[in-house]
Protein backbone atom coordinates (compact mmCIF):
# COMPACT_ATOMS: atom_id res chain seq x y z
CA UNK A 1 0.00 0.00 0.00
CA UNK A 2 2.70 2.31 0.87
CA UNK A 3 4.51 1.49 -2.48
CA UNK A 4 1.40 2.28 -4.50
CA UNK A 5 0.98 5.77 -2.41
CA UNK A 6 4.75 6.75 -2.94
CA UNK A 7 4.31 6.13 -6.41
CA UNK A 8 1.23 7.89 -7.17
CA UNK A 9 3.18 10.63 -5.37
CA UNK A 10 6.25 10.36 -7.69
CA UNK A 11 3.85 10.78 -10.50
CA UNK A 12 1.45 13.29 -9.01
CA UNK A 13 5.01 15.11 -8.53
CA UNK A 14 6.49 14.69 -11.78
CA UNK A 15 3.27 15.60 -13.87
CA UNK A 16 2.71 18.80 -12.09
CA UNK A 17 6.60 19.96 -12.72
CA UNK A 18 6.04 18.94 -15.57
CA UNK A 19 2.81 21.07 -15.87
CA UNK A 20 4.47 24.20 -14.21
CA UNK A 21 7.81 23.83 -16.56
CA UNK A 22 5.24 24.17 -19.82
CA UNK A 23 3.62 26.85 -18.78
CA UNK A 24 7.09 28.54 -17.68
CA UNK A 25 8.24 28.05 -21.27
CA UNK A 26 4.69 29.50 -22.61
CA UNK A 27 4.53 31.97 -20.60
CA UNK A 28 8.70 33.28 -21.58
CA UNK A 29 8.22 33.09 -25.11
CA UNK A 30 8.28 35.86 -27.23
CA UNK A 31 5.00 35.95 -29.78
CA UNK A 32 4.11 38.40 -32.42
CA UNK A 33 6.72 41.18 -33.50
CA UNK A 34 9.65 42.10 -31.08
CA UNK A 35 9.54 45.67 -29.36
CA UNK A 36 13.04 46.06 -30.89
CA UNK A 37 11.41 46.13 -34.62
CA UNK A 38 8.74 48.94 -32.97
CA UNK A 39 11.36 50.70 -31.88
CA UNK A 40 13.38 50.65 -35.35
CA UNK A 41 10.66 52.01 -36.77
CA UNK A 42 9.71 54.98 -34.66
CA UNK A 43 13.41 55.33 -34.65
CA UNK A 44 13.00 55.73 -38.38
CA UNK A 45 10.18 57.91 -38.10
CA UNK A 46 11.52 60.35 -35.92
CA UNK A 47 14.27 61.09 -38.43
CA UNK A 48 11.57 62.32 -40.57
CA UNK A 49 12.47 65.93 -40.11
CA UNK A 50 16.15 65.79 -40.77
CA UNK A 51 15.46 63.72 -43.69
CA UNK A 52 13.13 66.28 -45.50
CA UNK A 53 16.19 68.79 -45.07
CA UNK A 54 17.28 66.34 -48.13
CA UNK A 55 14.20 68.36 -49.98
CA UNK A 56 13.01 65.32 -52.28
CA UNK A 57 9.55 66.44 -52.67
CA UNK A 58 6.88 64.79 -50.50
CA UNK A 59 8.95 62.03 -49.35
CA UNK A 60 7.40 60.92 -46.06
CA UNK A 61 8.05 57.45 -44.33
CA UNK A 62 4.63 57.57 -43.01
CA UNK A 63 3.65 57.34 -46.36
CA UNK A 64 4.76 53.79 -46.78
CA UNK A 65 3.56 51.09 -44.66
CA UNK A 66 6.78 48.84 -43.52
CA UNK A 67 6.26 45.00 -43.39
CA UNK A 68 8.60 42.91 -40.71
CA UNK A 69 8.96 39.39 -41.88
CA UNK A 70 9.71 37.07 -38.83
CA UNK A 71 10.32 34.04 -40.73
CA UNK A 72 6.32 32.78 -40.68
CA UNK A 73 4.48 35.78 -40.86
CA UNK A 74 4.56 39.67 -41.80
CA UNK A 75 4.10 42.31 -39.48
CA UNK A 76 2.60 45.36 -41.41
CA UNK A 77 3.20 48.78 -38.84
CA UNK A 78 1.67 51.94 -40.71
CA UNK A 79 2.94 55.57 -39.83
CA UNK A 80 -0.58 56.78 -39.27
CA UNK A 81 -2.95 55.39 -36.57
CA UNK A 82 -5.21 52.46 -37.43
CA UNK A 83 -8.88 52.71 -36.99
CA UNK A 84 -8.85 50.24 -34.32
CA UNK A 85 -5.89 52.16 -32.15
CA UNK A 86 -2.73 49.90 -33.46
CA UNK A 87 -0.47 50.94 -35.44
CA UNK A 88 0.60 47.13 -36.29
CA UNK A 89 -1.27 44.42 -38.06
CA UNK A 90 -0.10 40.98 -38.18
CA UNK A 91 -0.76 39.87 -42.22
CA UNK A 92 0.40 36.42 -44.41
CA UNK A 93 3.84 37.16 -46.03
CA UNK A 94 4.27 38.76 -49.53
CA UNK A 95 7.71 37.06 -49.45
CA UNK A 96 8.13 33.80 -47.70
CA UNK A 97 11.84 35.18 -47.65
CA UNK A 98 14.61 37.35 -46.11
CA UNK A 99 14.44 40.24 -48.14
CA UNK A 100 14.73 44.39 -48.11
CA UNK A 101 12.43 45.47 -51.01
CA UNK A 102 9.35 47.12 -51.59
CA UNK A 103 5.69 45.64 -52.95
CA UNK A 104 2.87 46.37 -54.12
CA UNK A 105 -0.06 45.66 -51.81
CA UNK A 106 -3.52 47.32 -52.49
CA UNK A 107 -2.40 49.52 -54.81
CA UNK A 108 0.27 51.06 -53.18
CA UNK A 109 3.39 50.53 -52.39
CA UNK A 110 5.04 49.35 -48.94
CA UNK A 111 8.77 48.64 -47.48
CA UNK A 112 9.40 44.73 -47.06
CA UNK A 113 12.37 44.27 -44.53
CA UNK A 114 12.96 41.25 -42.07
CA UNK A 115 13.11 41.71 -38.53
CA UNK A 116 15.73 42.97 -36.72
CA UNK A 117 16.87 39.78 -34.85
CA UNK A 118 17.02 37.87 -37.95
CA UNK A 119 18.85 40.55 -40.20
CA UNK A 120 21.22 41.37 -37.47
CA UNK A 121 22.18 37.76 -37.58
CA UNK A 122 22.36 37.56 -41.13
CA UNK A 123 25.05 40.39 -41.37
CA UNK A 124 26.99 38.90 -38.54
CA UNK A 125 27.09 35.31 -40.47
CA UNK A 126 27.72 37.78 -43.25
CA UNK A 127 30.71 39.54 -42.07
CA UNK A 128 31.49 35.61 -40.64
CA UNK A 129 31.93 34.33 -43.88
CA UNK A 130 34.09 37.42 -45.45
CA UNK A 131 31.49 38.08 -47.54
CA UNK A 132 29.82 42.12 -47.99
CA UNK A 133 26.20 41.87 -48.89
CA UNK A 134 25.72 43.10 -52.26
CA UNK A 135 23.71 45.96 -52.98
CA UNK A 136 24.73 48.13 -50.21
CA UNK A 137 23.14 47.40 -47.35
CA UNK A 138 25.55 45.21 -45.71
CA UNK A 139 28.61 46.68 -47.14
CA UNK A 140 31.42 47.90 -45.05
CA UNK A 141 29.48 46.96 -41.46
CA UNK A 142 32.04 45.43 -38.78
CA UNK A 143 31.29 42.12 -37.38
CA UNK A 144 28.28 43.01 -34.92
CA UNK A 145 27.94 46.10 -36.19
CA UNK A 146 24.24 45.68 -37.69
CA UNK A 147 22.19 47.05 -35.27
CA UNK A 148 19.00 49.33 -35.02
CA UNK A 149 20.38 52.44 -36.49
CA UNK A 150 21.51 50.61 -39.62
CA UNK A 151 18.07 48.86 -39.56
CA UNK A 152 16.24 52.01 -39.42
CA UNK A 153 18.96 53.29 -42.24
CA UNK A 154 17.83 50.16 -44.36
CA UNK A 155 14.04 51.25 -44.02
CA UNK A 156 14.83 54.61 -45.43
CA UNK A 157 16.47 53.25 -47.98
CA UNK A 158 13.39 50.64 -49.13
CA UNK A 159 10.83 53.84 -48.54
CA UNK A 160 13.03 55.99 -50.96
CA UNK A 161 11.90 53.04 -53.44
CA UNK A 162 8.58 52.98 -52.62
CA UNK A 163 8.63 57.02 -53.47
CA UNK A 164 9.94 56.43 -56.80
CA UNK A 165 7.59 54.23 -57.79
CA UNK A 166 4.84 55.72 -56.45
CA UNK A 167 5.91 59.16 -57.80
CA UNK A 168 8.55 58.68 -60.72
CA UNK A 169 7.02 54.93 -61.64
CA UNK A 170 7.12 56.14 -65.44
CA UNK A 171 10.42 57.92 -65.17
CA UNK A 172 12.09 54.90 -63.25
CA UNK A 173 11.13 52.13 -66.11
CA UNK A 174 12.29 55.05 -68.99
CA UNK A 175 15.58 54.59 -67.55
CA UNK A 176 16.20 51.45 -69.51
CA UNK A 177 15.14 52.55 -72.72
CA UNK A 178 14.50 49.23 -74.47
CA UNK A 179 13.26 45.42 -72.76
CA UNK A 180 15.92 43.76 -71.50
CA UNK A 181 16.99 40.19 -73.24
CA UNK A 182 15.11 37.82 -70.70
CA UNK A 183 17.71 35.13 -70.57
CA UNK A 184 19.72 38.01 -68.37
CA UNK A 185 16.78 40.14 -67.02
CA UNK A 186 18.36 43.11 -65.00
CA UNK A 187 21.63 43.46 -64.11
CA UNK A 188 22.52 40.09 -66.17
CA UNK A 189 24.91 42.23 -68.95
CA UNK A 190 26.88 43.70 -65.85
CA UNK A 191 27.90 40.23 -64.55
CA UNK A 192 28.18 38.58 -67.94
CA UNK A 193 29.60 41.71 -69.81
CA UNK A 194 30.67 44.54 -67.69
CA UNK A 195 32.89 42.47 -64.99
CA UNK A 196 34.20 40.18 -67.62
CA UNK A 197 36.11 42.99 -69.31
CA UNK A 198 39.13 44.28 -67.93
CA UNK A 199 39.21 47.64 -69.09
CA UNK A 200 35.71 48.41 -67.64
CA UNK A 201 36.81 46.68 -64.56
CA UNK A 202 39.83 48.95 -63.93
CA UNK A 203 37.97 51.88 -65.54
CA UNK A 204 35.49 51.32 -63.01
CA UNK A 205 38.06 51.13 -59.92
CA UNK A 206 39.33 54.26 -61.29
CA UNK A 207 36.34 56.25 -61.53
CA UNK A 208 34.86 55.59 -58.12
CA UNK A 209 38.75 56.33 -56.48
CA UNK A 210 38.34 59.75 -58.62
CA UNK A 211 34.68 60.32 -57.05
CA UNK A 212 36.31 59.82 -53.95
CA UNK A 213 38.84 62.60 -54.68
CA UNK A 214 36.24 64.72 -55.73
CA UNK A 215 34.16 64.44 -52.45
CA UNK A 216 36.91 65.18 -50.59
CA UNK A 217 37.92 68.67 -52.28
CA UNK A 218 37.37 71.15 -50.90
CA UNK A 219 37.95 74.47 -52.97
CA UNK A 220 35.33 74.93 -55.60
CA UNK A 221 37.29 75.52 -58.93
CA UNK A 222 39.35 72.66 -58.45
CA UNK A 223 36.29 70.27 -57.80
CA UNK A 224 34.58 71.61 -60.80
CA UNK A 225 37.59 71.10 -62.40
CA UNK A 226 37.72 67.11 -61.38
CA UNK A 227 33.85 66.69 -62.02
CA UNK A 228 34.60 67.93 -65.73
CA UNK A 229 37.80 65.21 -66.01
CA UNK A 230 35.01 62.41 -64.39
CA UNK A 231 32.83 62.83 -66.83
CA UNK A 232 34.84 62.35 -69.36
CA UNK A 233 36.63 59.43 -68.04
CA UNK A 234 33.22 57.83 -67.63
CA UNK A 235 31.90 58.83 -70.94
CA UNK A 236 35.07 57.37 -72.61
CA UNK A 237 34.50 54.11 -70.92
CA UNK A 238 31.23 54.22 -71.58
CA UNK A 239 31.56 54.64 -75.21
CA UNK A 240 32.59 50.91 -75.33
CA UNK A 241 29.99 49.98 -74.17
CA UNK A 242 26.64 48.39 -75.34
CA UNK A 243 23.48 50.30 -75.14
CA UNK A 244 22.21 47.55 -72.65
CA UNK A 245 25.08 48.05 -70.72
CA UNK A 246 25.05 51.95 -70.28
CA UNK A 247 20.98 51.53 -69.25
CA UNK A 248 21.74 49.29 -66.67
CA UNK A 249 24.04 51.09 -65.22
CA UNK A 250 22.59 54.58 -65.41
CA UNK A 251 19.32 52.49 -63.93
CA UNK A 252 21.16 51.11 -61.38
CA UNK A 253 23.28 54.67 -59.88
CA UNK A 254 20.21 56.78 -60.54
CA UNK A 255 17.77 54.15 -58.92
CA UNK A 256 20.33 52.60 -56.31
CA UNK A 257 22.47 55.30 -56.11
CA UNK A 258 19.68 57.72 -54.53
CA UNK A 259 18.36 55.10 -52.13
CA UNK A 260 21.78 54.82 -50.91
CA UNK A 261 22.27 58.53 -50.83
CA UNK A 262 19.08 58.24 -48.03
CA UNK A 263 19.84 55.19 -46.37
CA UNK A 264 23.31 56.61 -45.65
CA UNK A 265 21.82 60.35 -45.20
CA UNK A 266 19.60 58.57 -42.73
CA UNK A 267 22.67 56.76 -40.97
CA UNK A 268 24.70 59.79 -41.05
CA UNK A 269 22.16 61.76 -39.05
CA UNK A 270 22.07 58.64 -36.10
CA UNK A 271 25.89 58.73 -36.32
CA UNK A 272 27.30 61.12 -37.84
CA UNK A 273 29.11 61.89 -40.46
CA UNK A 274 32.54 60.32 -39.39
CA UNK A 275 30.57 57.11 -39.13
CA UNK A 276 28.98 57.74 -42.26
CA UNK A 277 32.21 58.37 -44.45
CA UNK A 278 33.86 55.45 -42.66
CA UNK A 279 30.68 53.63 -43.97
CA UNK A 280 29.51 54.42 -46.77
CA UNK A 281 32.50 56.78 -48.49
CA UNK A 282 35.53 54.96 -47.37
CA UNK A 283 34.28 51.74 -48.00
CA UNK A 284 33.28 52.19 -52.32
CA UNK A 285 34.76 49.86 -53.73
CA UNK A 286 34.37 47.54 -56.92
CA UNK A 287 32.65 44.42 -56.46
CA UNK A 288 31.21 42.25 -59.04
CA UNK A 289 27.32 42.99 -59.94
CA UNK A 290 25.39 45.92 -59.58
CA UNK A 291 26.61 46.80 -56.42
CA UNK A 292 29.20 49.02 -57.61
CA UNK A 293 27.03 51.71 -59.00
CA UNK A 294 24.99 51.65 -55.59
CA UNK A 295 28.79 53.34 -54.41
CA UNK A 296 29.23 55.29 -57.42
CA UNK A 297 25.34 56.96 -57.88
CA UNK A 298 25.53 57.26 -54.18
CA UNK A 299 28.90 59.26 -54.42
CA UNK A 300 27.51 61.47 -57.22
CA UNK A 301 24.52 62.27 -55.10
CA UNK A 302 26.97 63.51 -52.16
CA UNK A 303 28.74 65.27 -54.53
CA UNK A 304 25.61 67.39 -56.16
CA UNK A 305 24.54 67.95 -52.40
CA UNK A 306 27.88 69.69 -52.23
CA UNK A 307 27.60 71.42 -55.49
CA UNK A 308 24.29 71.95 -55.89
CA UNK A 309 22.47 72.17 -52.78
CA UNK A 310 18.60 71.47 -53.01
CA UNK A 311 18.90 69.34 -56.31
CA UNK A 312 16.60 66.84 -54.83
CA UNK A 313 13.96 69.18 -55.49
CA UNK A 314 14.20 69.25 -58.82
CA UNK A 315 14.89 65.34 -59.06
CA UNK A 316 11.97 63.29 -60.89
CA UNK A 317 14.25 60.56 -62.50
CA UNK A 318 13.94 61.97 -66.26
CA UNK A 319 17.34 62.54 -66.01
CA UNK A 320 20.67 60.43 -64.84
CA UNK A 321 22.85 62.14 -62.06
CA UNK A 322 25.71 62.39 -65.00
CA UNK A 323 23.21 64.42 -66.70
CA UNK A 324 22.88 66.81 -63.52
CA UNK A 325 26.13 66.97 -62.92
CA UNK A 326 26.86 68.07 -66.45
CA UNK A 327 24.57 70.57 -66.26
CA UNK A 328 26.81 72.17 -62.76
CA UNK A 329 29.77 71.93 -65.00
CA UNK A 330 27.97 73.76 -67.95
CA UNK A 331 26.99 76.23 -65.34
CA UNK A 332 29.31 79.53 -65.02
CA UNK B 1 21.44 3.80 -7.74
CA UNK B 2 23.94 1.04 -7.57
CA UNK B 3 23.15 0.47 -11.22
CA UNK B 4 24.15 4.03 -12.06
CA UNK B 5 27.75 3.97 -10.07
CA UNK B 6 28.53 0.78 -11.56
CA UNK B 7 27.79 1.43 -15.11
CA UNK B 8 29.89 5.27 -14.52
CA UNK B 9 32.97 2.90 -13.01
CA UNK B 10 32.61 1.01 -16.25
CA UNK B 11 33.09 4.27 -18.37
CA UNK B 12 36.48 4.80 -16.45
CA UNK B 13 37.57 1.40 -16.81
CA UNK B 14 36.94 1.57 -20.42
CA UNK B 15 38.96 4.44 -20.67
CA UNK B 16 36.49 6.69 -22.56
CA UNK B 17 36.98 9.89 -20.80
CA UNK B 18 40.73 10.08 -21.29
CA UNK B 19 40.15 10.75 -24.97
CA UNK B 20 38.06 13.58 -23.85
CA UNK B 21 40.68 14.45 -21.41
CA UNK B 22 43.34 14.17 -24.87
CA UNK B 23 40.70 16.35 -26.92
CA UNK B 24 40.78 19.26 -23.97
CA UNK B 25 44.82 19.16 -23.74
CA UNK B 26 44.82 19.31 -27.84
CA UNK B 27 42.00 22.14 -28.28
CA UNK B 28 44.63 23.81 -25.49
CA UNK B 29 47.73 23.50 -27.34
CA UNK B 30 46.45 24.33 -30.80
CA UNK B 31 44.27 27.60 -30.07
CA UNK B 32 45.96 28.28 -26.56
CA UNK B 33 49.32 29.08 -28.31
CA UNK B 34 50.18 31.61 -31.45
CA UNK B 35 50.93 29.24 -34.12
CA UNK B 36 46.71 27.86 -33.84
CA UNK B 37 45.33 31.23 -33.72
CA UNK B 38 42.04 31.26 -35.28
CA UNK B 39 41.94 33.26 -38.64
CA UNK B 40 38.71 34.56 -40.07
CA UNK B 41 38.60 35.95 -43.85
CA UNK B 42 42.41 35.99 -43.70
CA UNK B 43 42.39 38.30 -40.67
CA UNK B 44 43.94 36.90 -37.72
CA UNK B 45 41.10 36.68 -34.48
CA UNK B 46 43.04 37.99 -31.89
CA UNK B 47 40.45 39.63 -28.95
CA UNK B 48 39.75 37.25 -26.69
CA UNK B 49 36.43 37.93 -26.15
CA UNK B 50 35.94 36.67 -30.14
CA UNK B 51 38.04 34.05 -30.03
CA UNK B 52 36.73 32.45 -26.64
CA UNK B 53 32.86 32.77 -28.47
CA UNK B 54 34.73 30.22 -31.46
CA UNK B 55 36.29 28.28 -28.93
CA UNK B 56 32.91 27.82 -27.01
CA UNK B 57 31.15 26.43 -30.40
CA UNK B 58 33.78 23.83 -30.81
CA UNK B 59 34.02 22.90 -27.11
CA UNK B 60 30.14 22.73 -27.78
CA UNK B 61 30.41 20.72 -30.85
CA UNK B 62 32.90 18.84 -28.72
CA UNK B 63 30.88 18.14 -26.10
CA UNK B 64 27.77 17.20 -28.42
CA UNK B 65 29.37 14.41 -29.93
CA UNK B 66 31.13 13.11 -26.79
CA UNK B 67 27.70 12.52 -25.30
CA UNK B 68 26.58 10.67 -28.57
CA UNK B 69 29.54 8.38 -28.21
CA UNK B 70 29.39 7.79 -24.33
CA UNK B 71 26.02 7.35 -23.92
CA UNK B 72 25.31 5.07 -27.77
CA UNK B 73 26.07 1.68 -26.46
CA UNK B 74 25.26 1.69 -22.89
CA UNK B 75 21.87 0.42 -22.67
CA UNK B 76 22.40 -2.23 -25.68
CA UNK B 77 25.55 -3.40 -24.38
CA UNK B 78 23.41 -4.20 -20.72
CA UNK B 79 21.43 -6.31 -23.12
CA UNK B 80 24.10 -7.79 -24.95
CA UNK B 81 25.77 -9.34 -22.20
CA UNK B 82 22.67 -10.03 -20.24
CA UNK B 83 22.94 -8.40 -17.39
CA UNK B 84 19.74 -6.65 -17.63
CA UNK B 85 18.72 -10.50 -16.28
CA UNK B 86 20.59 -9.95 -13.03
CA UNK B 87 18.52 -6.42 -12.75
CA UNK B 88 15.29 -8.55 -13.08
CA UNK B 89 15.90 -11.24 -10.94
CA UNK B 90 16.16 -8.71 -8.27
CA UNK B 91 12.42 -7.80 -9.14
CA UNK B 92 13.90 -3.99 -10.54
CA UNK B 93 11.42 -2.44 -13.07
CA UNK B 94 12.31 -1.86 -16.50
CA UNK B 95 12.08 1.91 -16.58
CA UNK B 96 13.91 2.54 -13.10
CA UNK B 97 16.51 0.20 -14.60
CA UNK B 98 16.56 2.12 -17.79
CA UNK B 99 16.67 5.43 -16.29
CA UNK B 100 19.54 4.73 -13.31
CA UNK B 101 21.41 3.95 -17.26
CA UNK B 102 20.70 6.90 -18.68
CA UNK B 103 21.84 8.94 -15.45
CA UNK B 104 24.92 7.19 -15.67
CA UNK B 105 25.24 8.37 -19.00
CA UNK B 106 24.05 11.54 -18.86
CA UNK B 107 26.77 11.83 -15.26
CA UNK B 108 29.75 11.15 -17.39
CA UNK B 109 28.13 13.66 -20.30
CA UNK B 110 28.47 16.14 -17.75
CA UNK B 111 31.96 14.97 -16.63
CA UNK B 112 33.78 14.92 -20.03
CA UNK B 113 32.07 18.33 -21.26
CA UNK B 114 33.39 19.34 -18.30
CA UNK B 115 36.64 18.61 -18.81
CA UNK B 116 35.97 20.16 -21.84
CA UNK B 117 35.02 23.25 -20.41
CA UNK B 118 38.24 23.41 -18.17
CA UNK B 119 39.90 24.07 -21.15
CA UNK B 120 37.67 27.41 -21.86
CA UNK B 121 38.34 28.07 -18.00
CA UNK B 122 42.06 27.58 -18.93
CA UNK B 123 42.10 29.61 -21.43
CA UNK B 124 40.00 32.91 -19.61
CA UNK B 125 42.34 32.55 -16.71
CA UNK B 126 45.49 33.24 -19.09
CA UNK B 127 43.75 35.23 -21.23
CA UNK B 128 40.58 36.60 -19.39
CA UNK B 129 39.19 39.02 -16.68
CA UNK B 130 38.62 37.75 -13.07
CA UNK B 131 35.05 39.01 -13.74
CA UNK B 132 34.66 36.62 -17.15
CA UNK B 133 36.78 33.86 -14.78
CA UNK B 134 33.60 34.17 -11.64
CA UNK B 135 31.09 34.01 -14.42
CA UNK B 136 32.35 31.12 -16.39
CA UNK B 137 31.10 28.53 -13.06
CA UNK B 138 27.14 29.50 -13.07
CA UNK B 139 27.67 29.58 -17.11
CA UNK B 140 28.32 26.24 -17.18
CA UNK B 141 24.92 25.02 -15.92
CA UNK B 142 23.55 26.19 -18.63
CA UNK B 143 26.29 25.17 -20.88
CA UNK B 144 25.60 21.55 -19.86
CA UNK B 145 22.10 21.33 -20.86
CA UNK B 146 23.26 20.69 -24.17
CA UNK B 147 25.34 17.62 -23.44
CA UNK B 148 22.54 16.39 -21.14
CA UNK B 149 20.00 16.30 -23.62
CA UNK B 150 22.25 14.81 -26.31
CA UNK B 151 22.50 12.37 -23.78
CA UNK B 152 19.62 11.25 -22.88
CA UNK B 153 18.18 11.76 -26.25
CA UNK B 154 20.45 9.00 -27.60
CA UNK B 155 19.85 6.86 -24.51
CA UNK B 156 16.42 6.96 -25.12
CA UNK B 157 16.56 6.36 -28.66
CA UNK B 158 19.38 2.93 -27.85
CA UNK B 159 16.23 1.42 -25.74
CA UNK B 160 14.19 0.03 -28.73
CA UNK B 161 16.51 1.24 -31.77
CA UNK B 162 19.73 -0.59 -33.21
CA UNK B 163 23.02 1.09 -32.65
CA UNK B 164 23.18 2.42 -36.62
CA UNK B 165 19.68 4.36 -36.44
CA UNK B 166 20.39 5.57 -32.49
CA UNK B 167 23.95 7.09 -33.74
CA UNK B 168 22.04 8.52 -37.15
CA UNK B 169 19.53 10.20 -34.73
CA UNK B 170 22.16 11.43 -32.53
CA UNK B 171 24.20 12.69 -35.46
CA UNK B 172 21.49 14.51 -36.99
CA UNK B 173 20.09 16.09 -33.55
CA UNK B 174 23.91 17.53 -33.00
CA UNK B 175 24.59 18.34 -36.41
CA UNK B 176 20.84 20.59 -36.52
CA UNK B 177 21.22 21.63 -33.17
CA UNK B 178 24.46 22.92 -33.20
CA UNK B 179 24.04 24.87 -36.98
CA UNK B 180 20.23 25.42 -35.37
CA UNK B 181 20.23 29.42 -35.61
CA UNK B 182 22.49 28.61 -38.86
CA UNK B 183 19.98 26.62 -40.57
CA UNK B 184 16.60 28.55 -38.88
CA UNK B 185 18.35 31.72 -41.09
CA UNK B 186 18.98 29.44 -44.08
CA UNK B 187 15.24 28.29 -44.07
CA UNK B 188 13.91 31.56 -44.15
CA UNK B 189 16.55 32.63 -47.18
CA UNK B 190 15.19 29.22 -49.41
CA UNK B 191 11.73 29.78 -48.72
CA UNK B 192 9.32 27.49 -50.85
CA UNK B 193 9.18 23.64 -50.23
CA UNK B 194 12.71 23.16 -48.92
CA UNK B 195 12.19 26.03 -46.46
CA UNK B 196 8.60 24.36 -45.13
CA UNK B 197 10.72 21.04 -45.04
CA UNK B 198 13.05 22.55 -42.88
CA UNK B 199 10.83 24.73 -40.89
CA UNK B 200 9.08 21.35 -39.44
CA UNK B 201 12.56 19.68 -39.23
CA UNK B 202 13.79 22.02 -36.70
CA UNK B 203 10.89 22.24 -34.91
CA UNK B 204 11.86 19.09 -33.25
CA UNK B 205 15.05 19.37 -32.86
CA UNK B 206 16.75 20.78 -29.77
CA UNK B 207 18.61 24.00 -29.95
CA UNK B 208 21.62 23.58 -28.46
CA UNK B 209 23.40 27.04 -30.52
CA UNK B 210 20.89 28.40 -28.51
CA UNK B 211 21.54 26.86 -25.48
CA UNK B 212 25.26 28.03 -26.12
CA UNK B 213 24.70 31.88 -27.01
CA UNK B 214 22.90 32.20 -23.80
CA UNK B 215 25.88 30.54 -21.51
CA UNK B 216 27.96 32.96 -23.93
CA UNK B 217 25.93 35.81 -22.94
CA UNK B 218 26.06 35.28 -18.81
CA UNK B 219 29.94 35.34 -19.24
CA UNK B 220 30.02 38.35 -21.05
CA UNK B 221 27.38 39.86 -18.91
CA UNK B 222 24.39 40.40 -21.68
CA UNK B 223 20.83 39.68 -21.47
CA UNK B 224 20.39 36.26 -21.30
CA UNK B 225 17.02 34.19 -22.37
CA UNK B 226 14.91 32.34 -19.40
CA UNK B 227 12.68 31.26 -22.51
CA UNK B 228 15.60 29.16 -24.29
CA UNK B 229 16.76 27.42 -20.87
CA UNK B 230 13.43 26.45 -19.88
CA UNK B 231 12.98 25.23 -23.10
CA UNK B 232 16.27 23.21 -22.71
CA UNK B 233 14.89 21.79 -19.01
CA UNK B 234 11.42 21.00 -20.87
CA UNK B 235 13.12 18.99 -23.78
CA UNK B 236 14.84 17.22 -20.97
CA UNK B 237 11.84 16.96 -19.10
CA UNK B 238 10.18 15.25 -22.45
CA UNK B 239 13.06 12.66 -22.94
CA UNK B 240 12.84 11.84 -19.73
CA UNK B 241 9.25 10.84 -20.35
CA UNK B 242 10.58 8.26 -22.81
CA UNK B 243 12.46 6.86 -20.35
CA UNK B 244 9.39 5.75 -18.44
CA UNK B 245 7.48 4.98 -21.12
CA UNK B 246 9.91 3.02 -23.84
CA UNK B 247 10.28 -0.71 -22.89
CA UNK B 248 12.58 -3.94 -24.32
CA UNK B 249 10.75 -6.52 -25.35
CA UNK B 250 13.63 -9.12 -24.18
CA UNK B 251 13.25 -8.26 -20.45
Amino acid sequence: MSRKKNSILFYGIYGLSGILLLISVLVTGTYGLRKENVEVYEEADALQPEMDKMQFPGFKLEDYPVRFYDGDSDYVITGTKQPDGTKLKKESPVFQTYVGTITKVDGSWQVVVPVLEQFSQFMDLMADAGTLMEGGLAAGYEKEAYGEEEHAATIWHEAFHAYQMTNYEEAVDGLVKEELPEETGMGGIITSKVDQDSSQVSGIKKELEHLKKIYATEEPVEKKKQIAQYLELESSRKSRLSDTARWEEQYYETVEGTACFVEGYAYGVQKGTKAFEKHYIQNCGYSRGSGKYYYSGMLKCCILDQVCPGWEKSCDFTCTLDDLLEQYTNSR
Amino acid sequence: MTIMWNAVRERIRRKELYIVVAIAVLLFLLFGSGDGSLTINGEPVTGYESTFKILLVLVNAAGCVLSMVISLKTIPKEYETRTSHLIWIRGISQSRYHGELVLANVAASIFADGILYLFLIGYTLILGTGDYFIRMIPAYLIFCINAVIVSMLVSVVSIRCPAWVTGLVGTMCVLAGIFHSVLNLYRNMVGGISGTALKWLLLFMPDLAGLQTQASNLIFGKEISVHEILKGILIIYILSIGILVIRRREA
